[in-house]
């Protein structure tokens, strides 16, 4: 099928062929709609007090914040940089330990017999329960936060990496041997290519959950950052000033996701062209 | 001096040696050159020859000998294999695939990527280097895969059912292409095949193997002249080589032959 050409097939209707930038422009519009109509219709409930603005803040409201807080307000960058840093740390962590830990569990059946259990487990359990015990070992500041999030992280990485490298045909080891390839270039030229793909999808996940992890340190235990910040301006009822952290949080991790994606798709180019 | 690739008293064993053999006294002797096709009812046995003689199975007994040393590990640059699957690694360009083989043996990059490229070109594909497998057809992409086995210049090109993915038209034209090219360079080919049309076309000598154990029933020669044309498919002599064939493989002919 052309790949330019997506065919939708409606109801009785003959088969429309829609050109794909076109679809996309049409699902930006109305994207864009959905969320400027939940703007507005906020602002319009918040004004005729059908919701509480107290609690609930408003978008004008939030707006008028957000030129408060960026302008000569030291203590809103210091959290968005201690974040950054807590957070970069945190993934840095994580990568280190969750590459080389899915590796082993992936190449080594040893390894993966005596651990994988071990990791699906810890995987499975709400790890928020175990936030005390962090304060515990690395106190109460950037330690704990870099700690939790990447204790997220890491095992999110380990699994993707497994199930990248189970993901590959055996015959592409076949023919490596066939080809007098030996264990390290089955590493090279298909363990790591081929296993590319979910390794970067696990790098994603693990940097949304470093982040998740990161925040709930920083609001639970830690009294430094985004986090900490966000409890309390909710706690002094300043929930505009709340308010625009959280949305500044989620457009970070909307635009990281995109990026990610961008260079995803460039990276592993070849996906694209393999048919099923 | 021209190589001959010898089989000996062969016999294969999958797992426990209590279990019956998939086969068992094989001795074949191939030439430099030479055009062998193997045909047999499935399971009799023909991939597990093949991968012996591309040093991929140790043998229970007997053994492969490439010009008078045993053959114990895969050793492209003796036998090469061309897959019926292709085995494309769909993450690297055509031009890449080709010279996997080069870079395994320790070939410097750029060398190996000439190799590659007029290896491509000889196989009519020189202009899809640049391309992915997945963006080729499954005839294209079968060519590659005979251009990976020939950039390594193996004395023996080993085909296990080559060219079974493909339709009936592709596989005709695909096949008396590469019989023509591979033949005017001198290569020796062992081509297992399920299709009689095939195992005829491509013969100098046809390798009939029975199942229950695997074994060689028959060798039956192909005395046709090469380039061998499509015309030759329709001629007498074909019809006459088929029937023999056709009556040889039946599950009847292979117990009376016991
Ligand atoms: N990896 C394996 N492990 C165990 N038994 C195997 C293995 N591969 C093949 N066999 C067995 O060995 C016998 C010969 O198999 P082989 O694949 O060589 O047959 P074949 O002639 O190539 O069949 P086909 O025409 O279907 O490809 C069969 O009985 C098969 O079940
Ligand atoms: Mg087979």
């Amino acid at each position: 099928m052309d790949t330019n050409t997506i065919v939708l097939a409606r109801g009785r209707r003959p088969a429309i062929a829609l050109n794909a930038s076109a679809l996309a422009r049409k699902a930006t519009l109305y994207r864009t709609a959905l969320v400027l109509g939940f703007f507005v219709l906020w602002e319009l409930l918040a004004n005729i007090g059908a919701i509480d603005e107290r609690s609930a803040s408003k978008p004008t409201a939030i707006l008028a914040a957000f030129g408060d807080m960026f302008a000569g307000n030291a203590e809103t960058y210091q959290a968005l940089s201690d974040t950054l840093y807590v957070l970069v740390m945190a993934f840095i962590i994580a990568v280190a330990i969750g590459m080389p830990l899915g590796l082993a569990l992936a190449l080594n059946a040893t390894v993966r017999a005596a651990y994988m259990s071990i990791v699906i487990y810890l995987l499975g359990i709400p790890k928020t329960i175990f936030l005390p015990l962090f304060v515990l070992f690395f106190g109460l500041g950037n330690g704990s936060a870099i700690a939790f999030g990447a204790v997220l992280g890491f095992l999110q990485i380990a699994v993707n990496v497994v199930a990248g490298v189970d993901s590959i045909e055996p015959r592409f080891f076949r023919v490596t041997s066939a080809f007098g390839g030996s264990r390290w270039h089955s590493f090279v030229h298909v363990i790591l290519p081929g296993a590319a793909p979910a390794i970067f999808a696990g790098l994603w996940h693990g940097v949304r959950n470093a982040f998740v992890g990161v925040l709930i340190a920083q609001m639970f235990v830690s009294n430094i950052g985004i986090g900490y910040l966000v409890k309390v301006y909710t706690n002094n009822f300043q929930i505009d000033n709340a308010m625009v952290l959280i949305i500044i949080s989620a457009v970070a991790v909307i635009l990281l996701g995109t990026l990610w994606e961008l260079s995803e798709a460039r990276l592993t180019k070849w996906k694209s062209t393999v048919r099923s | 001096m021209t190589s001959h690739l010898n089989v000996d008293n062969l016999e294969i064993r999958y797992g426990d040696t209590a279990v019956e053999p998939a086969i068992t006294g094989i001795n074949l002797e191939i030439m430099q050159g030479e055009f062998v096709t193997v045909i047999g009812p499935s399971g009799c046995g023909k991939s597990t020859l093949l991968h012996a003689m591309g040093g991929m199975l140790a043998p229970a007994s007997g053994g492969i000998y490439l010009d008078g040393t045993e053959l114990t590990r895969p050793d492209p640059r003796q036998a090469a294999f061309v897959f019926q699957d292709y085995s494309l690694f769909p993450w690297k360009k055509v031009v890449d695939n080709v010279a996997m083989g080069l870079r395994f043996a320790g070939e410097d990059k750029k060398t190996a990527l000439e190799k590659a490229a007029a290896e491509l070109a000889f196989v009519g594909l020189g202009d899809k280097a640049d391309k992915y497998p997945g963006e080729l057809s499954g005839g294209m992409q079968q060519r590659v895969a005979v251009a990976r086995a020939l950039a390594l210049k193996p004395k023996f090109l080993l085909m296990d059912e080559p060219f079974g993915a493909l339709d009936e038209q592709t596989r005709r034209s695909l096949g008396q292409e590469l019989t023509k090219i591979l033949h005017d360079a001198g290569q020796s080919v062992v081509l297992i095949t399920h299709s009689l049309e095939e195992a005829i076309f491509w013969a100098d000598r046809i390798i009939v193997m029975k199942a229950g154990p695997g074994e060689v029933s028959k060798e039956i020669i192909v005395d046709e002249p090469w380039p061998r044309s499509l015309e030759f498919m329709t001629s007498e002599r074909f019809e006459n080589l088929r029937a023999e064939l056709f009556h040889r493989i039946q599950p009847t002919t292979v117990s009376e032959a016991k």
